[in-house]
């Protein structure tokens, strides 16, 4: 038997031992529905979402195994899912990303679409359900704004940090997400599409 | 913008995994967790790291070398090496502590549901039966270890049933659920325990006493405030799981055993297949089978993984047949040929009597009897009404046999018709 010192030591390892994976559980708990939310809405694939979560916390659990810490699981979750998401669009088409950045850096002076007013004018005016249809049909550079912004709840700066970006790139491509969505939205249905492709070329 | 971010929002919550999504991802991930450990905490860690610095400082660079050497093998030792030493203690060994302590403990706090809960502490249960079986087995059960046993049983049986009056507060499906696998997981080792008890290898009568204790306790599901929908969803990952360690089993066992244990699972499949037909007219009778066919499947899947129960309890034991209404018309048949034959006896025998005596006149009521009873079960029998003609054909064979043995007890010398073979009594 073990007495009462011996015990205490072999408790106290244990404990903070399953103090960090009943943390990392919790956080499964807590955010493995977002997530997942999160990266089928970006890859419209049930079955790719539910990998690309796994992927999510077996490299988060990787890093807690490194004996690194966590204050906010949130943050970190979502920040290499989004990782993940991105490295998996940057294997289908290595170069539309870049294409992306490169207009948006040129476009990045461009004041009229830097004003916050001018996004929440556009949202207000969008049907968000028939919005949320069309989220499928849009590049996922902007899929990425929208459903951090509007279906997890981030906040612009919040956005930048995790896309790496900063707050006006957040706030150029939320505002030309809405005003595509708007377009496909007015025009209603095949015109719409047909506006949204010739942007989507445009990328 | 707060109507859109709220309709957006709206239509994307609709998106969520679903519970076997959920579930099935939390055992990977699980599964990834135990190959791939947290050494130890960062903090201890941390502070182990920061003693050993700080030694080594005062040391020569070789006796840092091999102090670094030392503290990782320590680690190694004390979280590797001895844990899974410990795994296979039994009690009154050193390391028995260890297992129970440190093992159990880390893979309950790894628990998070008290579903979860209820199934870690009813397999803690059932090691530490098949523990005391083990040691019982070697002739090593000292009256020390076999109190502890039971203790433990009390123990462990008590958490599982907190954490049900815990989920009843919130969910009392889910309650009623873990009551029968509680139960059904309690019925297996009990039954273990009278068979070991009949062959003489029974640990002792104090761990069927504390076993017994806790299934007193333990209700079983009372199906009619569990919903079907939750009693299917639950039946499906449960003859899931059978199918897979059912199709796991190749080579270990018999091909006798493997078809014993088909035909169990076929008797799942057509119980569950009845009372989803009953699910809409006949609700009490859909939920009694459902819970039956659950409490069968748990008890299959001990049989199939838990190698104490498979040596020493027989699967009809655990799990009868439940015969198809062929098998139940082919027994049926059999039993009022076999009563048939008997009657033909009573009859030869009678006719040895005087018929004004009193003897006489009883038996030949008897007889009447027995004729309505016959005609009662073959109508039913025609009728197809299998509950009504069984209940009609036991009486009669009963019955025939009653009359025989008066006749015997009266010294009639009856004879056996050498052709008619005899039939079992069990059918």
């Amino acid at each position: 038997m073990v007495g009462p010192s011996k015990k205490g030591n072999i408790g106290g390892s244990q404990s903070d031992r399953a103090s960090g994976e009943e943390r990392f559980l919790a956080a499964f708990e807590e955010y493995g529905d977002a997530l997942f939310r999160h990266a089928f809405i970006r890859v419209s694939d049930r079955e790719r979402a539910i990998d690309l979560v796994h992927d999510t916390y077996t490299k988060v659990w990787s890093y807690l195994r490194s004996g690194h810490e966590i204050e906010s699981f949130r943050p970190f979750l979502y920040k290499v899912l989004n990782n993940l998401i991105v490295d998996e669009y940057r294997k289908r088409r290595e170069s539309s990303l870049d294409a992306l950045l490169a207009i948006e850096g040129v476009n990045e002076g461009s004041f009229d679409e830097l004003i916050d007013d001018k996004t929440e004018s556009i949202a207000a005016t969008l049907d968000g359900r028939q919005a949320f249809e069309l989220l499928d049909s849009l590049p996922d550079e902007y899929r990425e704004v929208v459903t951090l912004r509007f279906v997890d709840g981030l906040g612009p700066k919040e956005i930048a940090e995790l896309i790496e970006e900063t707050e006006n790139v957040v706030s150029v491509r939320l505002h030309r997400a809405l005003r595509a969505l708007r377009a496909a939205i007015e025009a209603g249905d095949q015109a719409g599409r047909v506006k949204l492709e010739q942007e989507r070329n445009l990328l | 913008m707060k109507k859109f971010s709220e309709q957006l929002k709206k239509k994307a919550d609709s998106i969520r995994l679903r519970s076997d999504e959920k579930h099935e991802l939390r055992q990977r991930l699980l599964a990834y967790m135990e190959y791939h450990p947290l050494s130890e905490s960062t903090s201890s860690f941390v502070q182990e790291s920061s003693r050993a610095r700080s030694l080594a400082m005062r040391l020569s660079a070789w006796n840092g070398w091999m102090i670094g050497k030392i503290a990782s093998a320590s680690l190694v030792f004390c979280f590797v090496i001895v844990p899974a030493l410990a795994e296979k203690a039994l009690p009154g060994e050193i390391l028995y502590p260890v297992k129970l302590r440190f093992n159990e403990e880390v893979r309950g706090a790894l628990v998070s549901s008290p579903y979860e809960k209820i199934e870690w502490e009813t397999e803690r249960l059932e090691r530490r039966l098949a523990e005391a079986n083990l040691l019982a087995d070697a002739g090593m059960l000292t009256p020390d270890a076999e109190a502890e046993v039971a203790r433990a049983i009390k123990q462990h049986s008590e958490a599982a049933e907190q954490s049900i009056a815990d989920i009843r507060k919130s969910d009392s499906d889910d309650a009623a659920l873990a009551e029968i696998n509680l139960s059904s997981a309690l019925e297996v080792q009990s039954e273990v325990l009278v068979k070991r008890e009949a062959s003489g290898t029974s640990p002792s009568s104090a761990l069927a006493t504390a076993v017994n204790e806790a299934k007193l306790r333990v209700n079983h599901g009372d199906s009619e405030i569990i919903s079907n929908q939750k009693l299917q969803a639950r039946l499906e990952a449960e003859t899931t799981r059978a199918y897979e360690y059912f199709n796991s089993l190749n080579g270990v066992i018999s091909s006798e055993e493997k078809d014993d244990i088909d035909r169990r699972l076929s008797d799942v499949k057509t119980k569950v297949d009845a009372a989803s037909t009953l699910s809409q007219t006949d609700q009490a009778t859909s939920s009694k089978l459902f819970v039956e066919a659950l409490g069968s499947t748990r008890k299959i899947i001990s049989f199939m993984t838990n190698l104490d129960v498979r040596k020493n309890v027989n699967i009809e034991d655990l799990v009868p047949v439940t015969p198809t209404d062929e098998e139940r018309r082919q027994t049926l048949q059999l039993r009022l040929e076999e009563a048939e034959d008997t009657i033909n006896q009573v009859e030869i025998g009678i006719s040895q009597l005087a018929t004004t005596s009193s003897n006489y006149i009883e038996l030949s009521e008897g007889l009447e009897q027995y004729n309505e009873l016959q005609m009662s079960a073959t109508s039913s029998l025609a009728s197809n009404d299998l509950v009504a003609a069984e209940s009609s054909a036991a009486d009669a064979l009963d019955l025939a046999k009653g009359l025989l043995n008066n006749l015997i007890a009266l010294g009639i010398e009856i004879e056996v018709p050498v052709s008619t073979d005899e039939p079992g009594e069990d059918n």
